[in-house]
């Protein structure tokens, strides 16, 4: 009981039930609050802010939108600001100001069909070089925003005339060290995952791991790429060594199983970039943590590096509820706070606890 | 056959009848007496006693001793009186009911023996179990004390550091302590509060401290103490990553704080003020410190946009980058579980087209084997005419063949019937999805013929198209490397002349049988 008692404890503080379908939580920087948008029955969005007051949560601000909303960042606005980006259903993405939530700041029809994922960079003092946002969506296309220029894309990325279209469903920045640098990692519907250099603008890398990848994220956005996590459907995810790349094999990868279900999300804890926590469709979360090998290269057979694995050891699994936690967001500010969301039409603030020990 | 033991004593107390009756010289062992309210029997073979009783008897508290050779059985009365004999004397007839009664009795007696062992064996389970459930559940709500008591002591955490902070209130020294070992391992925990509407000055210092102090070193024994820096560059914390923003901090830091500081109350108290249940007592106090806010926000906000506007990148130029997704043909997402499934699913389909008629009469089946076999001798003899009208007869039987459109289009292009030549290759690629490696020589051929024509007719970008999806099917066919080359320089109009170089070359262009 007692080596029970010493490892991180997954716990659930508060549990909120949605008369709607929460589709992305969000804490909001420097605050105890947090952003769930999602989708009311009816079809329009739903935008609630929440704070964390004495054991509950209370709500701030609901706000319906036109359509239903899918999924929000911070990332890609400034601290003192922290407008919120929303894509909805109808492939409409919208700069929000909670403040006055009513009158986006940005609006664009980004895509023709749902932005199923979007991330920004840059913002939040978070990264180096232009603040941007990323969509990426059911039609196939990935188009990078600059909120500064309007009604057109930064950058598209898509399939050439006439090829197939796969469903884009997760994108990551990262790499994001310097003004000029900048990586983009999206994944699709049919197990691909495509590295872009959004200096260069080619693709740096691209592999399929079989399964369609639910959701992606860098271990750090600011500083070289250091690690990627992939989640994908079939209960795997894949973590990949981002700083030693090899002209066949790529870029070196452990693979993992967990929750026995579709792993929807990854996320890496902001404190501590060893450690993520995956939620999975069976209503469980587990807290994973990497540590590294000896060596973190080694010579190939042609001469040329390529990148070792370290080991992934799970830390903690907790089952939460019977239906899948799509969502999860850590608190920047608190170590081991998180939110996450779920198809139970319920969000729940998450304690971690002793992780300042690991 | 027993021998009735007809001699006995009795005598009788005024609650008992006590019997005596000689053993014979049986051991005590192998005596069976039995008992019941009018009716007493001893058995103690080969002799057996038989007394039916004049008055009832309680069997229950009855004993029996052995002796001195003789038995005594103490008859409890069941009522308090002088019985005037033991036994009576009883007819056969009255003799046989009477035993029958005396064994209801017993059965009756045994059935309510064992009721009441159960009885008592269900109720020492029940009891079994009920004390179980009480331990368990004292355990569970010893468990749940710990969790609150986690739960409290977490959110606790922070209250205590940060009323350890406002004490603080240098800021700029307690950024230069940051870079020194000593005072950053005081501070190493969680800090945040986790409140309500009062967004505390300390809060945005504190952060700012904390950031800095927490590096997101990979390092097991959590020492940030030495940032370790993975890329070499001095850029290794969460927030504040550069040396640039640093600076820009610590230089303008007081400024930018309060500014920051100021700013922040009036967006949150304009958020409070939106809510029904309003702060009350402290809203005016906020709206004055508001418009203090709003007058230091304005003066500072000049300064602060030259700033911003240095310190972001411009635009980016635009950009777009091509990809190319691997291969599926089924719209859902892939999955290894259904990997098998899908393979087998997509067999089955190719193998459809080459054997059509396998479920119909065989005479159409003959009959299309016999149309093939001639369009194939036909085309090869030259009578291309001849070969264009066994597929369409052929058609008229197996509309949903690509095998015949296919041949139908290789005796079109022969014969210079390009726009059919087209649409039957059309036609073809049409019946031949999905794609499988089965299908690949048809698809690959139909390409071909397609580009071919597209080609003859002047449409050089649609023949290079065609072209350009077969080299993607046999990427290592040199003759179509070729083809494709040369079709690329035509589209480019640097090759202006020899337009109607069917770049068929080598490549088998005459019908096909499979």
């Amino acid at each position: 009981m007692t080596t029970e008692m010493e490892k991180p404890q997954i716990l659930v503080y508060i549990e909120k039930n949605l008369n709607y379908s929460p589709f992305d939580v969000k804490w909001i920087p420097r605050s105890a609050k947090l952003v769930s948008v999602g989708s009311h029955p009816r079809g329009t969005g739903a935008l609630q802010v929440y704070e964390m007051n004495e054991g509950e949560l209370k709500m701030l601000h609901d706000v319906e939108r036109p359509k239903a909303l899918k999924c929000g960042t911070f990332g890609g606005s400034s601290l003192e600001d922290r407008h919120l980006a929303v894509g909805d259903f109808d492939g409409k993405l919208e700069v929000i100001d909670l403040e006055c939530p009513s009158h986006p700041v940005y609006s664009v029809q980004a895509h023709s069909q749902i932005i199923n994922t979007i991330d920004g960079v840059a913002g939040l003092n978070i990264g180096k070089g232009a603040p941007e946002l990323a969509t990426g969506s059911r039609d196939g296309l990935v188009k990078v925003w600059d909120p500064r220029q309007k009604d057109r894309s930064v950058i598209t990325i898509e399939p050439k005339e006439g090829e197939q279209k796969r469903d884009c469903w997760s994108l990551a920045f990262g790499n994001s060290h310097s003004n000029e640098d900048r990586m983009l990692c999206a994944g699709f519907d049919n197990g691909d995952v495509k590295l872009f250099d959004l200096r260069t603008m080619a693709i740096q890398w691209e592999t399929n791991v079989k399964n369609g990848v639910c959701s992606i994220e860098f271990d750090r956005k600011d500083i070289q790429m250091n690690k990627l996590l992939a989640t994908t459907l079939e209960s795997r995810f894949y973590v990949y060594d981002m700083r030693t790349f090899h002209s066949k094999q790529g870029y070196a990868k452990l693979m993992d199983k967990g929750h026995k279900s579709t792993v929807w999300c990854g996320r890496h804890l902001p404190q501590n970039r060893e450690i993520f926590t995956t939620t999975g469709g069976n209503g469980s979360l587990m807290l994973w943590k990497y540590t590294y090998p000896a060596a973190r290269s080694r010579e190939f057979e042609d001469g040329a590096e390529v990148g070792v694995m370290g080991e992934i050891k799970p830390l903690q699994n907790a089952t939460i509820t019977s239906q899948p936690i799509t969502n999860f967001d850590w608190n920047l500010d608190k170590i081991g706070l998180g939110a996450c969301s779920g198809l139970d039409q319920t969000i729940r603030i998450i304690i971690v606890t002793k992780l300042n020990t690991l | 056959m027993p021998i009735h033991v007809s001699e006995y004593t009795w005598y009788q107390t005024a609650e008992k009848i006590i019997l005596s009756l000689d053993l014979h010289h049986t051991s005590p062992k192998n005596v069976d007496i039995v008992a019941t309210s009018s009716y007493l029997k001893v058995s103690f073979l080969p002799y057996i006693f038989e007394g039916f009783l004049s008055g009832c008897v309680d069997a229950e508290h009855s004993r029996a001793k052995a002796v001195g050779g003789r038995l005594e059985v103490d008859l409890v009365k069941e009522v308090v009186h002088t019985w005037p004999d033991v036994c009576v004397q009883l007819t056969p007839e009255e003799k046989w009911t009477r035993r029958q009664d005396a064994r209801k009795e017993m059965e009756e007696q045994e059935m309510k023996r064992e009721k009441k062992l159960k009885e008592e064996r269900n109720q020492r389970e029940r009891y079994a179990v009920s004390r179980q459930i009480s331990t368990d559940d004292l355990i569970r709500d010893k468990q749940k004390q710990m969790i609150e008591e986690i739960k409290t002591d977490f959110l606790r955490q922070a209250d205590r550091k940060n009323s350890q902070e406002e004490k603080t209130e240098e800021i700029v020294e307690d950024i230069k302590t940051v870079t020194e070992d000593g005072r950053v391992e005081r501070k190493k925990e969680d800090e945040l509060v986790i409140e309500g509407e009062g967004i505390r000055n300390c809060e945005v210092r504190g952060e700012q401290q904390q950031r800095r102090r927490w590096s997101s070193a990979g390092s097991e024994d959590r020492s940030p103490v030495v940032e370790q820096d993975y890329d070499g560059d001095g850029e290794d914390s969460m927030h504040y990553s550069s040396s640039e923003n640093v600076n820009q901090l610590t230089g303008n830091h007081k400024v930018e704080n309060i500014n920051r500081k100021q700013k922040k109350i009036p967006s949150n108290r304009k958020a409070a003020d939106k809510e029904k249940d309003g702060q009350g007592a402290t809203s005016k106090l906020d709206k004055t410190e508001m418009k203090e806010g709003m007058r230091q926000r304005e003066s500072q906000e000049k300064k602060k946009e030259g700033r911003k506007k240095k310190s972001l990148p411009p635009v980016r130029q635009h950009g777009s980058i091509t990809i190319r997704h691997t291969p599926r043909v089924f719209p859902t997402p892939s999955r290894e579980s259904t990997q098998e499934e899908e393979e087998q699913w997509l067999s089955k389909q190719s193998a459809i087209p080459s054997a059509p008629d396998k479920g119909d009469n065989s005479d159409t089946s003959k009959a299309l084997e016999h149309f093939k076999k001639k369009a194939v001798f036909l085309f090869k003899s030259g009578d291309y005419r001849g070969c264009v009208n066994a597929c369409t007869e052929a058609l008229a039987l197996a509309p949903m063949s690509s095998t015949f459109f296919s041949n139908r289009s290789a005796a079109n292009l022969t014969l210079g019937n390009l726009h059919h030549a087209v649409n039957d290759c059309s036609k073809a690629l049409e019946l031949l999805m999905p794609s499988t490696p089965a299908n690949l020589k048809s698809r690959l051929l139909s390409h071909v013929r397609r580009g071919t024509a597209f080609v003859r007719l002047g449409l050089v970008s649609e023949g290079l198209a065609d072209y350009e999806a077969a080299l993607a099917l046999t990427p290592d066919d040199t003759s179509l490397q070729q083809d494709v080359a040369r079709l690329k320089d035509l589209a480019r109009g640097t090759d202006s002349e020899d337009e109607s170089d069917s770049g068929c070359g080598d490549f088998p262009g005459g019908p096909s049988s499979n």
